[in-house]
């Protein structure tokens, strides 16, 4: 071994570096404030390591970084362990480099001969900002995609260059493949290696002026190695312990598939931009201009600085210089903090606005993930398909954007009464009231109530409102429900029930053997009960063809119950009820949907309302 | 982060160095310390690293072969025993994406002298080509090193390392011709499912 040593030495002189970086004496000795530069070395190696087990398993393109990072973090081996401590990592290097700074400039060691190493470092933090920025976007999910964009219309805001500038970085004029190719080129590739460069120049010019003491006379010069090197140890120890805490307890998000057709409410940037977010929403900011408030003023703030060790040498330029820090530092700080709590405790409406978006962003991330990770998988055009193709993610705001003012739920708040009966409540998710057995016993025994909206109806359809209310099925409700209602006949009931429940074959329906279903059946067909008879049967009005049978139980009259509360009878009954279900003669205040909505939003609307979308079976939900 | 540096410190120490501390005991104390510390901070992210980087190894195979597949009708084939090409097409998952009706790979479909249907994966058993049919001299031959098989599968020459690689057929509903494709390990003397 020590031959062997002995001979690499003779070709390299590696002893004499490697003594040279342990035994560098450390003047007044080893202190726990000269840390910040090695746990910035090991977060950087710690990017390193974990950013190239992503680059083996990450594909930039719309149509599969998302699926890829989907992968990593739910497929992939210990891959939410990776992308965790590679998403906390990077902003621990950013509070880190804040730490660096202030240490830096408080004990002066941005001073002559140090300035060259202080632009070096302040090259690096730009590095490093720029490292987060690209970052953010590849996950390419809407809280990266929102953000990055209007990272990319700053730069537009750039004079001159701005726009030529913005359609560079963004491979074109719009988002799309190119973006990602790019961001990633820099973020993967050109960025590090300048980041490599200019950590090789620091660290090397930081050797030949050693360690900028504090008060050198505090102690006797000890060597780097052990005492100094073990504090290092230590803080990188203190680092990745806090980092996989972060991991363990809060994991790194993945919010839906970007969509640019899908409004992200909840935008916001990294926190560590949150300051200059904040910065641009003041009013007089915004009246200076986005070049101003984004690019010119934050220029300036740097400038100085940059100019910080030419400063230090007029009287009072240090105590000038760590005031300015302070002061820029506590502007951050309090902008950030602004930000944070208008977002997260103000009570007003953009505030409660910021809060439910932030919420529904994260149901539809865990959804698209739910999605992802059943059976069907990700189809080949992108997991941008799944919550589009998603009726329990796209129903619900259909119904709330057209179906909501007349259909309104009891927890509501509407301006005007309802003009039809309750659906679905407001934040209705999972099973709808519309169709259920309770939907069914309702229209059955208590129809005047159950349609009494229909009341507040006005206009053209104010007419066809009242005839429903004054017609044939409401007399037969009024005069068979208490039938219905008799203690005697409550199997029966509930046996019509299930028989109508049946034919919507919703999955927690009856098959058609079951004996209640057939016991329904009887009745649906005869009307007679158990303790007495209907005065109509229901055939004698409706059409009823069971599926899967040959011949209809009864044809040529409306409203027709085939299919009632199933999709099929759903998608024709949103698209147009006149003709589909009340006929030429029938009554009928529903507007007709087909005009306005496509053929998939209705069926997007009809499968949320019978509940036919896929569901993860109970403690499926991906773990981290 | 070094972390074979220390040890090497500690054989040949400096010489025009600061002086060290008189106290050996605290001075291994440290030096130990400070080793496992270093250790600890540079392994926690190599290993996992490392572990995450052998998650093909790790995880538990999706068998996406060895289903009956349908390829074609009865009819399709020739009945002189001329071997036909067929693609085999099923859902298949790579990575985070499922493909429906994807190419997964193609066979050749036979009758034999006894009227049965018989089935080779035209994947070469030598390195992995696909194999032609040169009907001229009615065999198999792999245009990449020149494997050569019978119409029967046999191996004509020692190249490859065994026969071409038969695969289950089943007839259903008296016309329709089902195969359970499968691709083997390439090179082998022994016919292992990849």
């Amino acid at each position: 071994m020590n031959r062997f040593i002995d001979w690499l030495d003779d070709r390299t002189g590696i002893k004499n570096i490697i003594h040279g970086s342990l035994f560098e004496p450390v003047p007044g000795g080893a202190r726990w404030r000269y840390v910040w530069g090695s746990t910035l070395v090991f977060t950087f190696f710690l990017q390193v390591v974990t950013g190239i087990c992503l680059w083996m398993a990450y594909s930039p393109s719309a149509q599969t970084a998302w699926e890829s990072v989907y992968y990593i973090q739910y497929e992939m081996t210990l891959g939410w362990l990776i992308r965790g401590l590679h998403h906390f990592a990077a902003q621990a290097m950013v509070i880190l480099l804040v730490f660096h700074l202030v240490q830096v400039v408080i004990d002066g060691a941005y001073k002559a001969p140090r300035e060259v190493n202080f632009w070096l470092g302040l090259i690096l933090m730009q590095i490093v900002l720029g490292l987060g920025l690209t970052g953010y976007l590849l996950p390419w999910d809407q809280k990266g995609y929102y953000a990055t964009q209007v990272a990319t219309e700053i730069m537009r805001a750039a004079p001159v260059a701005g726009p030529y500038i913005q359609k560079l970085v963004q491979g074109g004029s719009e988002y799309g493949h190119h973006t990602l190719t790019r961001f990633f080129a820099l973020h993967a590739g050109i960025l590090p290696g300048l980041l490599v460069g200019f950590l090789v120049l620091h660290l090397a010019i930081f050797r030949r002026h050693g360690v900028h003491a504090k008060d050198p006379d505090r102690a006797p010069a000890a060597p780097f190695w052990p005492d100094q090197v073990l504090r290092d140890a230590v803080a990188c120890l203190a680092v990745l312990a806090g980092l996989l805490g972060l991991v363990l307890w809060k994991g790194s998000e993945l919010s839906a598939p970007a969509n640019p057709g899908e409004p992200f409410s909840a935008a916001r940037p990294e926190w560590y931009y949150l300051f200059l977010f904040r910065f641009l929403k003041f009013e007089w900011v915004e009246h200076l201009g986005l070049a101003f408030g984004a690019i010119y003023l934050p220029g300036i703030l740097m400038l100085i600085l940059v100019l910080m060790p030419l400063i230090a040498k007029i009287r009072g330029g240090h105590a000038f210089n760590v005031v300015y820090l302070w002061l820029v530092l506590a502007g951050a700080g309090g902008l950030t903090g602004l930000a944070l709590y208008e977002d997260w405790y103000q009570d007003d409406e953009d505030s409660r606005d910021f809060r439910a978006a932030v919420a529904t962003a994260h149901r539809d991330g865990k959804r698209a993930v739910a999605l992802a990770h059943s059976p069907s998988g990700i189809p080949p055009e992108g997991a941008i398909t799944l919550l589009r193709n998603d009726p329990l993610t796209q129903g619900p705001k259909l119904f709330r954007n057209y179906c909501i003012d007349c259909h309104q739920p009891e927890d509501g708040e509407f301006e005007i009464p309802p003009q039809a009966p309750m659906l679905a409540s407001l934040d209705a998710r999972g099973p709808v009231y519309f169709g259920s057995r309770d939907w069914i016993r309702k229209v059955l025994t208590d129809f005047a109530n159950h349609f009494a909206p229909l009341a507040n109806i006005e206009g053209e359809r104010a007419e066809a409102a009242e005839l429903i209310l004054e017609g044939s099925m409401a007399e037969w409700s009024s005069a068979n429900g208490p039938l219905l209602n008799e203690p005697a006949n409550a199997d029966d009931f509930e046996a019509l029930v299930e028989f109508l429940y049946a034919q919507s074959m919703r999955s927690d329906a009856s098959p058609p053997d079951d004996p209640r279903v057939i016991r329904g059946r009887e009745i649906f067909e005869t009307g007679a009960l158990t303790q007495g008879e209907f005065d109509s049967a229901c055939i004698d009005c409706h059409a009823m063809h069971v599926v899967g049978e040959e011949e209809p139980l009864s044809e040529d009259m409306q409203p027709i119950l085939t299919n009632y509360g199933g999709n099929d009878w759903l998608r024709a009954f949103i698209a147009d009820p006149q003709s589909h279900y009340a006929g030429e003669y029938g009554n009928n205040a529903m507007p007709a949907f087909a005009g306005q909505l496509s053929p998939h939003d209705i069926d997007m609307l009809a499968r949320w309302m019978t509940g036919d979308y896929y569901l993860p079976p109970e403690g499926d939900a991906a773990t981290h | 982060m070094n972390s074979d540096a220390p040890a090497m410190a500690e054989e040949s120490p400096p010489a025009s160095n600061p002086p060290h501390h008189d106290l050996p005991r605290r001075h291994f104390v440290l030096h130990v310390l400070t080793l496992a510390i270093s250790s600890i901070v540079a392994l926690v992210p190599l290993v996992t690293g490392l572990i995450f980087v052998l998650d093909p190894l790790l995880r538990k195979k999706k068998s996406s072969g060895g289903e009956f597949v349908r390829v074609t009708s009865t009819s399709a084939i020739p009945p002189n025993g001329t071997p036909m090409a067929f693609i085999i097409r099923a859902d298949k998952q790579d990575a985070w994406n499922k493909f429906p009706n994807s190419e997964l790979g193609s066979v050749y479909l036979m009758k034999n002298e006894a009227d049965e249907i018989v089935c080779f994966n035209a994947r070469c058993p030598h390195l992995g080509c696909t194999v032609d049919y040169k009907s001229g001299k009615d065999s198999f031959v792999c245009p990449c090193h020149d494997s050569a098989f019978k119409l029967d599968g046999t191996r004509t020459n020692a190249i490859p390392p065994r026969d071409m690689d038969t695969l289950e057929v089943e007839v259903r509903d008296d016309t329709e011709v089902w195969v359970r494709f499968e691709n083997f390990a390439a090179g082998t003397h022994d016919k292992k499912p990849v």
